[in-house]
């Protein structure tokens, strides 16, 4: 694939949690690859600077602060995206808590369910909704949903986020069948790229061996390894590819 | 991190159908600059293939090989290093078909399936490899089929098993070459627009309407063999390097 085509001219794209890693890399690779991003999360300065440096190589992007899973930042995003550009191609959501290790017996339980539930499984939810009608009237999209390996091995401690990781997957196969036939695309890219937080969760409890030994590639990704995955399920070239899920993640997952 | 050739080579099994998608991943391939092995036990078709990459300014040569013979597919292997040099990216492509009732299939037609699909596959990629672990870099795409993953016709029973059968081989070998950073992946095609689905069709050997199946589906047409050549180059990319033991439907979400 050349480096100097540019896969994704004249499309729109929202990324949702792009401040840093995964999204961040994510947004600057489409952005090279001709796209105009929106880019959403919870810390306008950090936004502002992935924003700076996509226009400093001549893309273009707007940074916006919303929180995932809050309707009213939802509908402000989706309204952004087509005021600047009148439409949106392209939805990536990535953004997603992380709530800490709980086993299910602690009375926190709920509350933490509802945390991920709220900006995982629903803020996916809501941009879908919003995005909808507009793909529709353009003829189609590619809607890129994030799930986790630890959704499907079902790590002991962490059933909030593996709970809505797996309803983000039921979110997209049913929207790949009840989409499809408009030219709406739906795929879950299953990323392994370590944030600081998992990096520090791995290593306070001591699993940071045990995990890397169940990737086949043998090393962690970084988020530079997430994005093409994410270009190709943006792009023509999957125009056949819908309710999938890919791993990317040096072969840890395998479905 | 493993760097790719900055010539890459490949090699396509069951590539000489011009209207097949062993063809159209080569066209695919050499569109991206990558010099392209034609194998086919068709040599003429296969001929045909590569006449008309090198025609449209690629790089192609035609191979004659029957991927269920060991000494074939070694002498298909000493040509193409002769000609290209090493292969960094290996299409397990090559495939039968054979509709056939289980009460009816025989025992002959069973073993000459997994012949051609799944030990060919084994020796195709036990053959190669030695390039991509001397490089410490390859790509090896195994294309199977919705039915290696759902199953789901009961005259392929014996189609079905080697696709199966090619979807935990791969899952297997990506174990061990991911730190040798060759990547081991699969694409499963669904109902794709070729040859052999059009015979089927003309045949009327499946149980429902083809019309019917195909609207059943989220993208309601029938799938393309560029469609299919789009998702292996995406796994035959230097940028998918951190891509390993993954099966990617290419179905148009009829199984997901």
């Amino acid at each position: 694939m050349s480096k100097f085509e540019q896969r994704l001219k004249g499309k729109v794209a929202i990324i949702t949690g792009a401040g840093q890693g995964i999204g961040a890399a994510i947004a600057e690779c489409y952005a090279a690859h001709g796209a105009c991003v929106l880019i959403t999360g919870r810390t306008l300065g950090k936004l502002e600077e992935v924003a700076g440096r996509i226009v400093e190589k001549g893309g273009v992007a707007e940074p916006l602060q919303a929180l995932a899973g809050d309707r009213s930042d939802s509908e402000k995003t989706v309204a952004l995206a087509l005021r600047k550009w009148g439409r949106v191609d392209v939805l990536v959501n990535n953004a997603h808590t992380f709530t800490d290790y709980l086993p299910l017996t602690d009375p926190k339980m709920e509350e933490n369910c509802l945390v991920d539930m709220q900006s995982g499984f629903l803020g996916s939810l809501q941009l879908m909704q919003l995005c909808y009608p507009h793909m529709v009237k353009q003829g189609g999209g590619s809607i890129i949903n994030f799930g986790s390996s630890y959704g499907i091995r079902c790590e002991k401690g962490f059933l909030a986020y593996a709970a809505s990781k797996e309803a983000i997957r039921a979110l997209t196969k049913t929207a790949a069948r009840e989409w499809g036939p408009e030219g709406i695309r739906v795929n879950t890219l299953l990323p392994s790229a370590m944030s600081p937080k998992a990096l520090w969760y791995l290593k306070e409890s001591n699993s940071y061996d045990d995990e890397l030994a169940k990737v086949a590639m043998g090393k962690f990704g970084e988020p530079e390894d997430i994005a093409p995955t994410a270009l190709f399920l943006a792009s023509d070239d999957s125009n056949y590819v819908t309710g999938q899920t890919i791993g990317v993640d040096g072969g840890s997952t395998m479905l | 991190m493993n760097t790719a050739p900055t010539q890459r080579v490949a090699l396509v099994t069951g590539a000489g159908d011009p209207a097949g998608m062993g063809a159209a991943i080569c066209r695919k391939f050499a569109a991206l600059g990558m010099k392209v092995a034609v194998l086919d036990i068709n040599v003429a078709g296969a001929g045909q293939v590569a006449k008309s990459i090198n025609d449209d300014g690629g790089q192609a040569m035609a191979v004659a090989c029957d991927v269920s013979s060991s000494s074939n597919i070694e002498q298909a292997l000493e040509q193409v290093r002769a000609e290209f040099g090493p292969i960094d990216t290996l299409v397990n492509n090559a495939a039968i078909e054979g509709w056939c009732k289980f009460e009816e299939l025989s025992e002959e037609l069973w073993d000459k399936t997994f012949d051609v699909n799944l030990k060919g596959t084994f020796m195709v990629t036990q053959k190669v490899l030695p390039d991509m672990e001397k490089a410490q870099w390859g790509r090896i795409i195994n294309v199977s089929a919705l039915g290696g993953q759902m199953g789901g016709v009961y005259d392929m029973t014996h189609y079905n098993a080697t696709k199966g059968g090619m979807i935990t081989f791969t899952q297997s070998l990506a174990i061990g070459l991911g730190a040798k950073g060759i990547t081991v992946n699969s694409v499963s095609p669904g109902f794709i627009d070729t040859p052999m689905a059009r015979r089927a069709i003309e045949t009327n050997a499946f149980p429902v309407d083809p019309e019917v199946i195909i609207a059943s589906y989220p993208i309601p047409r029938l799938g393309t063999a560029d469609d299919i050549a789009a998702a292996v180059s995406f796994f035959a990319s230097d940028e998918a390097g951190y891509i390993t033991n993954q099966v990617l439907g290419v179905n148009g979400g009829c199984f997901t």
